[in-house]
């Protein structure tokens, strides 16, 4: 997974404007607007790339080639403390309603209450699979899973400790976040439901969960195995196995960390 | 001598400082009885201030050492706070900040997926 995307670029036009978005309003030359990581980076015609500091107040006219267009503007930015690399950004975004023209926040809170988002280059399919779209980004929230895992350290631009990419592993974390067996994209939890998550390359360390117990091995297709469901009541182990046939057979206690797998996670036994 | 006329203490004075009576009767009568043992000797320098200031130590001894200090402050308010408020946070909020997460049932993506920036609109930047 490429760490930039370079976003639309012919068809970007730049308006300098203190108002409203106006066809009067002349247009001036852009030369890129790229995805770095979770960082927009506008490059104007002069090369002066935008500073982070000089994003808020930016609106984006963001669009998926249908000819409809939502207006993005970026109201804060600030790096994500809790990043080691300090190179996650995140961004306070908001959306102009086109009915009544009024901002409204994006981003619903997360469970620290913030409303924040990033980009990411790429988007999601219909099954949960993160590729590759040339010039296209996704944005998301950070109560997403998407925005979650990267958070967690999945970086999928980035290589682990032992040099291989991490874009498997966020694969990985989106579906076992929204408990996603069985690789198709449909979740089998509920929002705010605690789990504990693991892998074996040191970028979340298997710690102690207290009253939490091993719950499944996971793959960038949904679950390698799984000992148990995490909410019996959203899909019990029946249903599991007759929702994924190939997970037949690896339901049940034989299910642990032993299992080769990229990520691993325990929750409560609900 | 008579004594019903008068009323007692002002004969005991008036006999003590300016009568000259029979040394057994005066001395015996008036000095010990009115003025020297009542009103010098025993209220106010023995009794009085010393005896008193020691009910000092009955209030503050009980009050402030038995029963404020120790009894509910270390005991009662220490013991029920750290049980119950260390219990509840700690757990919700390891799981969630450190190296847990919370579950989400799926993206907030909406349409915001696979799109491209069309437009850019910058801030009034007079110097650009």
């Amino acid at each position: 997974m490429n760490r930039r995307a370079t976003i639309g670029l012919a068809a970007v036009a730049l308006l300098i404007s203190a108002g409203p978005p106006s066809p009067a309003v002349p247009q001036t030359a852009l030369r890129s607007v790229e995805v770095d990581g979770t960082a927009f980076r506008i490059t104007l015609a002069d090369g002066h790339v935008l500073g982070q500091d000089e994003l808020p107040g930016v609106r984006l006219m963001i669009g998926d080639g249908s000819g409809r267009q939502r207006a993005i503007r970026i109201d804060a930015v600030e790096r994500d403390p809790r990043d080691p690399d300090a190179e996650i950004m995140l961004y306070s975004l908001s959306e102009q309603d086109a009915a009544s023209g009024e901002w409204r926040d994006l981003c619903e809170p997360d469970p620290h209450g913030r409303r924040l988002g990033f980009p990411l280059a790429g988007g999601f399919t219909g099954d949960g699979r993160h590729i590759e779209m040339s010039g296209r980004f996704l944005i998301t929230c950070t109560g997403g899973a998407e925005g979650k895992c990267v958070r967690f350290g999945y970086k999928p631009w980035r290589r682990g400790p032992d040099g291989v990419s991490l874009a498997p592993y966020y694969q990985t974390c989106v579906r076992l976040v929204r408990a996603d067996y069985c690789g198709d994209g449909i979740g089998h939890t509920r929002n705010g439901t605690p789990i504990d998550l693991f892998d074996t390359i040191g970028i979340q360390s298997d710690e102690v969960a207290p009253g939490m117990t091993f719950e499944a091995a996971w793959g960038p297709d949904g679950a390698v195995c799984v000992r148990r469901t995490r909410l019996k009541a959203v899909l019990d182990p029946a249903a599991l196995v007759q929702q994924c046939p190939h997970l037949a057979g690896n339901v049940g206690e034989t299910c642990d960390e032993a299992t080769p797998a990229l990520l691993f996670n325990r929750s409560f036994a609900r | 001598m008579r004594f019903t006329g008068l009323g007692s203490s002002v004969l005991a004075i008036g006999a003590l400082l300016s009568v000259a009576v029979p040394a057994s009767a005066a001395v015996t009568t008036n000095a010990l009885n009115a003025n020297g043992l009542q009103l010098n000797g025993l209220m106010s320098n023995s009794l009085t201030y010393n005896a008193f200031t020691a009910n000092a130590l009955t209030s503050n001894g009980l009050a402030n050492n038995g029963l404020i200090t120790n009894a509910l402050v270390s005991n009662s308010l220490s013991t029920n706070a750290l049980t119950n408020n260390a219990l509840t946070s700690n757990s919700i909020t390891h799981n969630s900040l450190n190296f847990n997460a919370l579950a989400a049932t799926g993206s907030v993506l909406g349409e915001l997926n696979g799109v491209a920036v069309e437009g850019v609109i910058l801030p009034d930047q007079p110097s650009r």
